[in-house]
């Protein structure tokens, strides 16, 4: 346990620690460009050349690298430290282009924010700068500005060290060194964007995101990614009601740094076909309806199947990506009515990786199971909804959420249910059979929390709106049974939560407004939770 | 800085005030004179006084039109490249220093890649705009400039008044300022 005194201030740091992270532990903040702490630290940047005394008289060492040691004395804010870093920066910013007005990365820019902090000199290089290829396309989702690129080889090392697929390397030397691909490799891996994001500069930007929005403008919320069971920390980026990106949020316990691809531009497929009013099909004609109007129509058409059937001859498709406060509502609901509770959800496309993806496609398949578990409410698999379907026992069909992959027997025997009616937030094949559709939220406009695979349970927030009146699923159900002469008095989020923590022990002593942004861990609380 | 209040004497109406006609009489008196005064410099054609000023204070408008000064901040222009293309590069510095918002940007991917970024969309809404100067302050490209020299024209309908990007580039001229900074 070494202690050494950073700025003349004592601080006592496990063996091993970095003198960066010891300095971090005290509060002071030295500049870095390629260290990141998920990455193995080369010190190549130079950026974090602190003066260091370490009995042998004070010299500069990088801090990312250089451990601490028993009696070292640090100064950040020596002259000779500044000096560096502004030779540093003079150094690396020598052949850079400047060209923030149409780079990407201005305004989270590192290189920009070093600039202002540490250096704000004017270029004194009266020569030509050495120019390098732009616009590169390295992959289906990443492009390259080679000359915006400060060779900080983050992305070479989280090719190397995260990945592993071993597709980036720079090539050439002193001030003609770039990043390229190996030849006949594409940057296409399942996590490719997050060296975009990585990148301290805007060498390496996402193709996706590139020219969609300036940063400074966009509102940044905290959500989490619903595409598979991992449930990834993201940032929610959005532009006037339209999500423009979505990036990953620290979370150690969860995704680490890093988030996938795939659930970082499944976004896009959500906004076309947004259901943003109520839809009456009716013998080929489709009319529109105001949001709280389908409700109703929903809520009276539930009520007139049970007084004619009873409750089993309604049918109601439950989705395992709903949040546990949706679930909560709509397998009370069915137990309340006696409906009959099936479990779609998306379909697995085989691939899982110990990164980060899972083969269960669906965000919430644990805390549903928790849900159902705890509420001992009966139901079956997508098979039993075939073969009540087939037995003629569903005369109501309550689809929740059009994401499901429906067997090709559900499909082709759908038509022989009397109704079919849906709350969906966008359109999708299998809605096309339904009589009546409700809109709701999608997951960005909606707050909620979700469990993952390992048991974490996870709030995430409401990123945009496009018209108040269209209710989040658990609005929407309690609001649809209310119209049917049930009674469900939920109007707050809170409420259902806190409702669901009184009936699921694992949820025993959560708040929803108290959730912390990383999450808990229900397996913990579990334990240590009055049981 | 210090306030300075400086105390105005109250007047005290006198009876030829507090009797009303006498002020009135007074000018209307003003009046006349002033209008012999023109009507007998119009029909001399005699413009300035001996001392330089002006004569006659007002001008025939529409027939006769006031010459807005040099740092006139009238309709917004955008200024063209050598080949005739766009100088604007899309990096929303104007619209972020926009205090009335009214500057909308839809940045789009240029064939050249040394040019890379272009507006596709620029409109400004006049309706909205304040005329402070801020967007061609913000300018890092010399690209809008609000020295037309004219100011906007009343239009019939509010969608008028939203300015596209080919009316402002119509009345843009080229620009000889280095684009992208002193240095290549």
């Amino acid at each position: 346990m070494p202690t050494l005194k950073i700025n003349d201030q004592e601080v006592t740091v496990e063996q091993g620690t970095t003198v960066l992270k010891a300095a971090a532990e005290t509060g002071v903040e030295i500049p870095t460009f390629c260290y990141h702490p998920g990455l193995s630290a080369p010190a190549n940047c130079r950026m974090c050349l602190v003066e260091i005394d370490g009995g042998r008289g004070p010299q500069l060492m990088p801090a990312c690298y250089t451990q601490a040691g028993e009696g070292m004395d640090v100064k950040t804010d020596s002259p000779t430290t500044k000096d560096a870093q502004k030779s540093v920066l003079e150094f690396i910013l020598l052949n850079h282009p400047v060209d923030c007005p149409i780079c990407d990365q201005a305004g989270e820019c590192t290189l920009q924010d070093h600039y202002f902090d540490y250096s704000a000199q004017p270029s004194r290089l009266r020569h030509t700068k050495v120019h390098k290829p732009k616009v590169k396309v390295l992959g289906p989702n990443i492009v390259l500005d080679a000359e915006r690129c400060i060779l900080c080889t983050r992305c070479v090392r989280f090719c190397d060290e995260v990945t592993e697929t071993h597709e980036l390397r720079v090539t050439q030397r002193g001030d003609h060194s770039e990043i390229t691909t190996f030849p006949g490799l594409d940057l296409d891996n399942k996590y490719s964007l997050c060296t975009a994001d990585i990148c301290p500069v805007g060498a390496l930007t996402s193709r996706g995101f590139r020219f969609k929005a300036r940063v400074w403008n966009n509102k940044r919320t905290k959500s989490v990614c619903d595409q598979c069971a991992r449930n990834c920390s993201t940032f929610v980026d959005t532009l006037r009601n339209d999500v423009k990106r979505v990036s990953p949020r620290t979370n150690e316990e969860v995704n680490s740094w890093w988030a996938c691809d795939e659930g970082r531009t499944a976004f896009k497929k959500y906004q076309e076909g947004r259901y943003l009013k109520g839809v009456i099909s009716h013998e080929g004609t489709t009319n529109e309806l105001a949001p709280s109007d389908s409700y109703h129509r929903l809520g009276s058409q539930l009520s007139q199947t049970v007084e004619a059937h009873g409750g089993e001859a309604v049918g109601i498709l439950i989705h395992p990506s709903w949040s546990n406060e949706d679930i909560f509502v709509a397998a009370q609901f069915a137990m309340e009515a006696g409906f009959s509770l099936y479990v779609g959800g998306r379909a697995t496309d085989g691939y899982e990786d110990n990164i980060l993806i899972r083969g269960d496609k669906n965000a919430n398949r644990y805390g549903m199971n928790l849900i159902l578990e705890a509420m001992g409410v009966k139901h079956g698999g997508v098979d039993s909804l075939a073969a009540a379907i087939e037995a003629g026992t569903i005369r109501t069909l309550l689809i929740l959420d059009g994401e499901h992959a429906l067997p090709e027997s559900v499909i082709t025997s759908i038509g022989q249910v009397e109704k079919v009616i849906a709350l969906a937030a966008w359109q999708t094949p299998i809605l096309d059979a339904a009589h009546v559709i409700a809109p709701t939220r999608l997951v960005y406009e909606r707050g909620g929390t979700f469990v993952n695979f390992e048991g974490h349970i996870q709030r995430f927030h409401k990123t945009q709106m496009h018209d108040v009146n269209i209710l989040s699923p658990w609005h929407a159900l309690s609001t649809i049974a209310r119209a049917g002469g049930w009674d469900m008095q939920y109007d707050r989020i809170s409420d259902v939560f806190a409702g669901m923590a009184e009936m699921v022990p694992r949820f025993a002593g959560l708040a929803y407004q108290e959730l912390p942004d990383d999450g808990v861990t229900t397996v913990q609380a579990a334990s240590t939770g009055a049981v | 800085m210090t306030a300075t209040v400086k105390k105005v004497e109250r007047v005290v109406p006198d009876l030829a005030m507090k009797a009303y006609v006498p002020a009135i009489l007074e000018g209307l008196g003003v009046t006349t004179r002033h209008f012999v005064q023109n009507l007998g410099n119009l029909v001399s054609g005699r413009k300035k006084s001996k001392r330089g000023t002006e004569e006659i204070a007002t001008i025939r408008y529409p027939d006769e039109k006031r010459e807005y000064p040099p740092r006139y901040r009238g309709h917004h222009r955008l200024m063209r490249r050598e080949d005739d293309q766009v100088r604007c590069v899309a990096c929303f510095m104007c619209s972020t220093a926009c205090p009335a918002n009214c500057i909308y940007i839809e940045a789009g991917e240029h064939e050249d890649p040394t040019i890379e970024k272009f507006p596709v969309r620029f409109d400004i809404d006049h309706l909205v705009c304040i005329y402070c100067g801020m967007c061609e302050e913000a300018c890092p490209c010399d690209a809008i400039r609000m020295d037309s020299g004219e100011h906007t024209k009343p239009k019939y309908s509010r969608t008028d008044q939203r300015v596209h990007l080919v009316d402002l580039l119509e009345r843009g001229g080229p620009s000889i300022a280095k684009q992208g900074g002193r240095f290549s």
